[in-house]
């Protein structure tokens, strides 16, 4: 079987969301020697954008996306061990969390999946993390990126309280800070001095995506 | 009562969910709610027409501890974490009892029937006498369930093994479905379910799916309630447009909270099932009312009274609840409502 009639198959069982027929396409490309890295751009990556298009196109919800996901975590479960030795170059690295006081996790799940799927390096600190936390994760990695992710009008003021703390740290130049969730707006991302605000999960990673890519051509 | 039967009042019903310790205090000063005569005071000193109350957990039942940190699991499993002040009352379900799907084989629903489940009713009705009208809050059988599996788990089993949500659907409709009644027994007004079915922008499942493992039970509850001679009102979050024809049809009497955000229009929705149902919320409870100048609220009022009440059947309300909402941004609202909410309604510029 040619490259891309096997590339095809991963990519269409992720659109097809078929569970159990994802990660043997998988196996079966990195076993006919295609590297890891191909696979995730060209299989998952060409594939959750194909089911991104199906979302935009209403002919996909919410649970179609989280099913990808899980398709997506199954797939790189099987790829990881050859992917180590690759060593391949991540596109970028984001750190991404819900803000302090609130515990949502839905539509930060589908950002994570959306940037790994685009390979990002992706830094998950979780639920009801304090600014601090952010901070010192950014700090840490050296993320070019930085998502916060709230649902309640009650915690999206603390998406401010982390762009000072940046700032406090002195690495707020250092990175890009892009936000999302129910409460926020392009308004609001203006008046905390965020960077972006990511409409819907898609909106967020193509920005991310952007970003990197304008980083680069800066750097060529 | 005359709103949800769509004739006009001599002004529109005020409501809202008291969800903010804030108003608590200020309002009757102090917090938490002692009990149930807290919430029907505050709720009478705000002036408001009607007040909300679930039923309660079984008698005999006790929270288990699940963590160090407070968390603890409820009557159906489910680990709750501790609700912090400004998230209050509502508890975030941080794991599911039936995540793993194949517990379902021994997983023992609560008993509907139990002792204790009307308690705060039965006080509540008692309490609120005649000019206050008492929702009696029941569950949604889409979102229930998809809470006691997890959205993920919840996504794949319906397209891997379908039958085993609606065993557990089948399961919470008939929970819901007989505890709402003991609740028509111990005298509500009216029943309200809390279902919800969207995000901002879109369904959680395809209304196809929807057709299958949500809507038809949701019908059987509005069935079962109105048979008992009770109106049925139903509290559904998100952009819900794609199968607002479906949820109509499903024969509740009121729609609440028709959410800004999740681009829920009142004034398509009133002409379109104003014949139908009663519309309930609308002011936007997240920008508008927490955020925007005094101003700003009083004209979203207005435009929503405007638009929403000729003809009656219509209960002012915000779009999803008071949470974050400062008690003197509640007032202004309701303020206006008590105002420019008299019928005959005039035509007012926003």
């Amino acid at each position: 079987m040619s490259q891309e009639k096997i590339l095809s198959k991963v990519r269409n069982s992720l659109m097809n969301l078929n569970l159990k027929e994802a990660p043997k396409a998988a196996k079966e490309a990195v076993e006919s020697g295609i590297p890891p890295s191909l696979i995730v751009s060209e299989g998952i990556g060409k594939g959750m954008e194909a089911v991104g298009e199906k979302y935009e196109n209403k002919e996909y919800f919410l649970a179609e996306l989280l099913i990808a996901g899980e398709i997506m975590n199954r797939v790189l479960t099987v790829l990881e061990p050859y992917l180590r030795i690759e060593k391949a170059e991540a596109t970028g690295k984001v750190v991404i969390g819900t803000v302090k006081g609130d515990l949502h996790d839905l539509g930060k799940s589908i950002v994570v999946t959306l940037l790994k799927s685009a390979g990002f390096d992706v830094y998950d600190v979780g639920i009801d993390v304090p600014a601090e936390k952010f901070v010192e994760k950014v700090k840490e990695t050296k993320a070019e990126i930085l998502a916060l992710s709230a649902l309640l009008t009650t915690s999206m003021m603390e998406m401010k309280d982390v762009i000072d703390a940046l700032k406090n740290a002195g690495i707020r130049e250092s990175v890009k800070v892009v936000i999302g969730g129910h409460p926020v707006s392009e308004k609001f991302a203006k008046e905390i001095g965020a960077d972006a605000y990511g409409e819907n999960a898609f909106i967020g990673s193509e920005i991310c995506k952007k970003w990197v890519q304008q980083k680069q051509k800066s750097n060529d | 009562m005359s709103a949800l039967h769509l004739e006009e009042t001599d002004r529109i019903p005020l409501f809202d969910f008291l969800f903010n310790p804030e108003i608590f205090r200020k309002v009757l000063g102090r917090f938490p709610p002692s009990g149930v005569s807290d919430w029907v005071e505050c709720t009478k000193r705000l002036g408001l027409d009607a007040i909300w109350l679930w039923a309660d957990a079984r008698e005999d039942f006790q929270l288990k501890p699940a963590d160090e940190k407070g968390a603890f699991y409820d009557e159906w499993g489910q680990k709750c974490s501790v609700v912090k002040e400004e998230n209050w009352p509502i508890p975030w379900i941080a794991d599911h009892p039936l995540k793993d799907i194949e517990k379902l084989k021994e997983y023992e629903p609560p008993d509907p029937f139990a002792p204790g489940r009307t308690k705060s009713i039965e006080e509540a009705v008692k309490l609120a006498g005649e000019d206050m009208a008492v929702l009696g809050g029941v569950g949604g059988p889409f979102i229930n369930a998809a809470m006691l599996t997890g959205f993920t788990t919840y996504s794949i089993v319906m397209y891997e093994r379908p039958s085993a949500i609606l065993k557990i659907t089948e399961m919470i409709t008939h929970f819901h479905i007989e505890v709402g009644k003991r609740l028509i027994d111990a005298g509500v007004d009216v029943i309200k379910i809390s279902e919800d079915l969207g995000s901002d922008e879109t369904l959680f499942i395809s209304p196809k799916h929807l057709r299958v493992f949500g809507l038809p039970y949701l019908k059987r509850m509005v069935n079962a309630f109105k048979k008992k001679g009770v109106p049925v009102s139903l509290h559904c979050d998100g952009n819900i447009n794609a199968v607002l024809d479906d949820v109509i049809e499903t024969g509740i009497d009121v729609l609440h909270p028709i959410q800004r955000k999740a681009h829920m229009d009142i004034a398509e929705i009133k002409e379109k099932y104003g014949d139908k149902i009663c519309l309930m919320g609308n002011i936007d409870a997240t920008e508008t009312l927490p955020l925007g100048s005094t101003e700003e609220i009083v004209n979203e009022t207005k435009q929503c009274i405007s638009v929403a009440a000729p003809g009656g059947g219509h209960i002012l309300a915000s779009d999803h609840s008071l949470t974050g909402i400062s008690l003197d941004r509640a007032k202004t609202m309701f303020d206006v409502g008590r105002k420019y909410g008299k019928h005959p309604i005039k035509e007012i510029r926003a």
